[in-house]
């Protein structure tokens, strides 16, 4: 299949990130309206100008097309509520290239926003939500696999039995993210970390350990997109969107599939690299999506970086953080920064690419590859960004 | 707590008869799980079948967080995945096993517990080494 894109015709220009964490009485739509002024503001732009506005389904349930009406925008042209999970930021991308290459919009506003923890509860107990299910899928929940933990961690087992993966080889993840979010002042978690840290934090589901999993978060990430002629007048250097593809390869439940260990980012990832015209050798800046751990090591594997089955030994002498060869979520991401899906990758990769990362920036910063990941790493996207020098 | 609908009811009702029964597809010969409308290949509308119970381990999960209220009892206990020999994956539990003995590829056969439901007490399948 020979996928097309409107490779740099549209660029992000603006970037709004609320404060993250354990932030209470606020909802997602609060948050959304705080992250979109602040987006609009670093690009120079006003409500006026938004004719398209594109918003990330999840839980929260403010978080539909009808966020436009708390909001108060008028004269849209573009405006939905789109839900692929962790996908998701890559989709709306990919439609937002697409509409400003052919005029449907000229600026389009695009949000993630959450407000899952109350005071009070428990961070990991506030993010499982049983969604009602009828028929054998309803046995799941008795059988005791409830949300995202049990999966992943039987996913891990499995790559684990497989290849010989260890736990420690996760934990290098994780202690690599944790360096590049103690030089990342929006962290939620900046204490530097160890291994043996990470082989000392309790089982949430084994083998994946506390620091195999991901932050919860309430707050807001928005950007702003236009056409990259006119991203140049504006306030901020524009981050030119070079590609944004869509992998779901399904789960029919035949025993001849294996969708644990071989995901939808190798197609979409190929995909991607052929529409920004590159390989991965001029990719510089990685950033993943990690809701645990292990979904950074399959994704590094289905994209190429190894073989299939060589994560770990691949990741274990620490080239992911800062200083290495391969920096990989300069910011945290989702296991150290703040988790706001698919908008966590996407916001580092924008402030690394324009040359804003401070203490945690990376020197070469011309071309990033950013991913999302939704389901049981069902649903895959992959993105590619420039810099303004990219373009 | 499992919950029976229209196109799932003759798997639970041969489960209260002792028997694992899957969908599968006549036009394509193969067995479709969990339990769908429609064949995914095909489109065709599925048949029951009663299958072997023989499974094998694909993987599992040591569960030590209390995903819910009534499994605070219950942690750690062990959740899975099973490959039956029909050629399907199923979401399981295991049972009459110390999570220490479990084994990825180990050979399961299926069995039958009662647990609560809604409607009063329903049985479902589990797995246990064969």
């Amino acid at each position: 299949m020979n996928q097309r894109f409107p490779r740099g015709a549209a660029a992000i220009v603006g970037l709004g990130v609320t404060p993250m964490g354990k932030i209470y009485g606020r909802s997602a739509a609060d948050f959304a309206g705080e992250a979109i002024a602040s987006a609009l503001s670093d690009a120079g732009l006003t409500p006026h100008d938004v004719d398209g506005l594109l918003v990330n389904t999840n839980n929260a349930p403010d978080m539909t097309a009808l966020l436009q009406l708390s909001l108060g925008l008028e004269d849209l042209t573009i405006v939905n509520g789109m839900g692929a999970y962790g996908s998701t930021v890559g989709t709306m991308l990919q439609y937002a290239a697409f509409a400003i290459e052919a005029g449907l919009a000229n600026t389009i506003v695009l949000v993630y926003a959450d407000a899952p923890l109350a005071e009070g509860g428990r961070a990991g107990a506030s993010y499982v939500r049983p969604r009602p299910v009828t028929g054998v899928d309803s046995l799941r929940a008795v059988y005791g696999n409830i949300g995202a933990n049990p999966g992943y961690a039987m996913a891990a087992r499995l790559h684990m039995d497989r290849f010989g993966t260890t736990s420690e080889q996760l934990g290098a993840i994780a202690v690599a993210q944790r360096r590049w979010a103690t030089m990342n002042p929006a962290a939620q978690m900046r204490t530097p970390i160890t291994i043996e840290d990470h082989q000392t934090s309790r089982f949430i589901a084994e083998p994946l350990r506390l620091l195999d999993c991901c932050l919860v978060s309430n707050g807001a990430v928005a950007v702003v997109v236009t056409a990259a002629d006119r991203a140049r007048d504006l306030r901020q250097p524009p981050v030119p969107i070079l590609a944004a593809a869509q992998a779901a390869p399904g789960d029919t439940g035949s025993t001849d599939a294996e969708p644990y260990l071989y995901t939808g980012a190798r197609v979409s990832g190929r995909a991607a690299l052929a529409m920004a015209e590159i390989t991965l050798d001029d990719v510089q800046l990685l950033e993943l999506y990690d809701c645990y751990t292990y979904t950074v090591l399959v994704t590094l594997e289905d994209y190429g970086f190894c073989a299939k089955g060589e994560g770990g030994s691949f990741v274990q002498d620490g080239r992911l953080g800062p200083g290495g060869t391969l920096p990989t979520n300069t910011g945290g991401g989702q296991l150290s920064g703040y988790y706001m899906w698919g908008m966590t990758p996407l916001a580092e990769a924008v402030i690394q690419l324009r040359g804003q990362a401070g203490e945690r920036q990376v020197a070469d910063h011309d071309v990033a590859l950013v991913s999302g990941n939704g389901g049981l790493l069902g649903f895959h996207a992959t993105i590619v960004l420039g810099s303004a020098a990219a373009a | 707590m499992p919950l029976p609908d229209a196109v799932s009811q003759p798997f639970f009702d041969a489960a209260a008869a002792g028997r694992l029964a899957i969908q599968h597809c006549p036009a394509c010969d193969r067995h479709i799980a969990p339990t769908r409308p429609r064949c995914p290949w095909c489109a065709h509308p599925p048949e029951w079948r009663q299958v072997s119970g023989a499974a094998t381990l694909y993987t599992f999960a040591v569960v030590h967080q209390v995903l819910h209220p009534g499994l605070h009892d219950r942690v750690p206990y062990a959740t899975a995945l099973v490959d039956l020999a029909e050629g399907v994956r199923l979401h399981a539990q295991l049972v009459d096993v110390e999570a220490s003995e479990i084994r990825i590829g180990m050979p399961l056969t299926v069995c039958f517990r009662t647990v609560p439901s809604d409607t009063g007490p329903i049985t479902i399948p589990y797995f246990r080494p064969a």
